[in-house]
């Protein structure tokens, strides 16, 4: 889990900015981080899928507007 | 809500609030309080609309025994949750904007029945959508009917929102009376009646008149370009303070009773581009339709207009079925599109420019004129009067 979360973390801090760094909570949503805006959600998600060799459904990916969605749904995903 | 307005805010019904808070905050048993706010909530309702507070019980009662079902097994019931959903959409769709044409026919087949529109059928039936989604994803905290029907009901944000989330309002409910909390509440409030019968009703709508752009669509004579562009300008702000003012007395009222409601505007009017302008303006509607439709339509076809053309649509029809208003969807679609596009694609020494201090009052200019220029299809009823409007905002010889 503690991998998951600072891989999750890199892939987040490419994206948006290292400013995030050590700033991710579960309660973080898309509404916290400015750049994660309509237009970046599908990068973020093109960028996890790239990074973890998965693909997410459109239900799954539909319900990663909040940081603790992601690693809910990540962790969900790998473990299969 | 201006009908209500009046009908409702006498000396009696002053009177009635103070003895009211008074007894409720005498209460410290959180179920107590609640059931006394249900009952207030109810009993203003039928108020004004006896009907809608009787069939308003049996609608929460049947999206709480919904949810009740997802929330225990969502693939099993997934085909009832979304049966559910589409009956509530269905309810909007059908109460809200074919009233009055099925009571027409009611009154030509000689029946004396009609079909009445509930009060604040729009925001109760996204407030159902938004909980019972919720409830097949299994993210709200345990709660009773009661809590539900109080969310859905509940006096301050009944008849004009926000759109509250559920474990949002949940998490509100008040503990001990504060003071502080109380005080802000009453600031709040007269703020709101401050703007909203100060500003909004005697200086804006004073000087627009009866259907400031109608008329000017309808004039036979050739329109002057800059009355046009006055007029949207004024209308526009009319629009924002009258329904800024209603969300400032709903947040007011809800202090009052120790609950912090979500806000629902940020002075639009000020924003910086129309993504900015999306963050600040009806909020709590905004959110729900990227939440739960541009994310949806975005994740299932991966096409960003598509995203923002059916989001926009939705908003759009959300608040009158028209082609005028699925005309004013499709246009905010297309700008956010082309801004977004453009803003993503800047190269590194455009983007400094671009954010440069010198740069935000132009920038706030754009984007008040294109909102404002998109309230012709808002304050018309046909696509040729509000094309006739926008020939002549653009009509220099004019």
């Amino acid at each position: 889990m503690h991998d998951l979360t600072e891989r999750l973390e890199t892939v987040f801090c490419i994206q948006f900015g290292y400013i995030y760094k050590g700033q991710l909570t579960a309660e973080t949503t898309m509404d916290d981080i400015p750049e994660w805006d309509s237009m970046s959600f599908l990068q973020l998600i093109l960028a996890l899928e790239n990074e973890y060799d998965i693909s997410f459904s459109p239900n799954e990916s539909a319900q990663m507007f909040t940081y603790g969605n992601i690693i809910r749904i990540l962790a969900e995903k790998l473990r299969r | 809500m201006n009908e209500i307005l009046s009908e409702i805010w006498n000396i009696w019904f002053f009177t009635a609030v103070i003895a009211f808070l008074t007894v409720y905050w005498v209460f410290q048993n959180k179920q107590w309080r609640r059931l006394l706010l249900l009952l207030l909530s109810l009993a203003l309702i039928a108020t004004v609309q006896p009907e809608t507070a009787i069939a308003l019980c049996a609608y929460c009662w049947l999206v709480f025994q919904v949810g009740k079902l997802l929330r225990r097994d969502n693939q099993r019931y997934k085909r009832i949750g979304i049966a559910c959903i589409s009956l509530v959409v269905v309810f909007l769709v059908f109460l809200k904007h074919l009233n009055v044409s099925v009571n027409q026919l009611l009154e030509q087949g000689g029946l004396s029945f009609t079909i009445v529109v509930p009060l604040g059928i729009s925001y109760f039936s996204f407030r159902a959508i938004h909980y019972l989604i919720e409830c097949g994803r299994g993210t709200l905290p345990p709660h009773t009917f009661a809590s539900f029907l109080l969310y859905l009901v509940f006096i301050p944000t009944f008849p004009s929102g926000p759109i509250e989330r559920f474990e949002a309002f949940q998490a509100a409910e008040p503990g001990a009376f504060r003071a502080d909390v109380f005080v802000d509440g009453l600031r709040r409030v007269l703020f709101g009646l401050a703007k909203k019968l100060l500003v909004a009703d005697l200086l804006l709508r004073q000087t627009l008149g009866g259907l400031p752009l109608e008329d000017l669509a309808q004039q036979e004579n050739s329109i002057d370009l800059l009355l046009v562009w006055k007029r949207l300008i004024l209308y526009y702000l009319y629009c924002y303070f009258d329904f800024a003012a209603l969300t400032d007395l709903a947040i007011g009222i809800g202090l009052l009773l120790g609950f912090r409601i979500c806000e629902n505007f940020n002075w639009p009017i000020l924003a910086r581009d129309l993504g900015d302008f999306w963050q600040r303006w009806h909020m709590s509607l905004a959110n729900f339709c990227r939440y739960y439709i541009f994310l949806y339509v975005l994740s299932y076809t991966r096409r960003y207009y598509l995203g923002f053309l059916c989001t926009m649509l939705a908003i759009g029809l959300w608040h009158g079925i028209s082609l005028n208003w699925a005309i004013w969807g499709a246009y905010h679609a297309t700008g956010l599109y082309l801004f977004l596009f453009v803003r993503n694609h800047l190269s590194t020494k455009a983007r400094i420019i671009y954010d440069s201090p010198l740069l935000v009052v132009p920038r706030i200019l754009v984007t008040f004129c294109f909102v404002a220029l998109g309230y012709v299809w808002v304050g018309t009823s046909t696509p040729y009067q509000a094309l006739r409007l926008l020939k002549a905002a653009f009509s220099i010889s004019n």
